[in-house]
């Protein structure tokens, strides 16, 4: 997302994380967001209003799929690390458009399952046509 | 379930500074949130 975000334009791009709020600062400055705001919801009120789940412990982690996309981040450097947190709560991405009114969301099915740039763009789109 | 078409709520976010702000600030652009799994 970050090598792309200048395709998104003028529009606010808001990672949301349930993590407790005093990693939030840490986390910011080691991703180095740019045009990125990064959001705090401890008590998941938003994840909840936007019904993401959370995964089963067989999909969360014994999934050949979510191994996969885990050797990748290895792969390209990543470190994994023991977070403390709940790691069968799923994602997503939504679009809102500019009346505050949902225009399009992907719920994550799984770790490995989000959506990619181009399917956030044409959503995007959308969303400002309306 | 909230559904496309539906509007958002303005529920409460922190900032990593500490401030409480909401996803009612979000108005007047298209916006995309991406809600994270775990950090780390």
């Amino acid at each position: 997302m970050s090598r792309r975000r200048d395709e998104l334009g003028r529009a606010r791009v808001a990672c949301i994380t349930f993590a407790p709020a005093v990693l939030l600062g840490a986390f910011e400055r080691e991703l180095a967001l740019d045009r990125i705001e990064l959001y705090g919801d401890p008590d998941r009120r938003s994840y909840a209003a936007f019904d993401l789940k959370r995964g089963s412990i067989t999909r969360v982690w014994l999934d050949p799929r979510v191994w996969w996309r885990y050797a990748r981040l290895l792969a390209r450097g990543r470190r994994l690390r023991s977070v403390g947190q709940d790691t069968l709560q799923l994602g997503g991405d939504a679009v809102v458009d500019a009346d505050g009114r949902l225009a399009w969301i992907f719920r994550s099915r799984g770790p490995d399952d989000r959506p990619s740039v181009d399917e956030l763009l044409v959503a995007l789109a959308g969303a400002r046509r309306h | 379930m909230l559904s496309p078409g539906q509007r958002i709520d303005d529920l409460p976010l922190l900032t990593p500074r500490g401030d409480v702000t909401g996803l009612g600030t979000f108005r007047g652009e298209a916006c995309v949130l991406i809600f994270l799994r775990h950090l780390g």
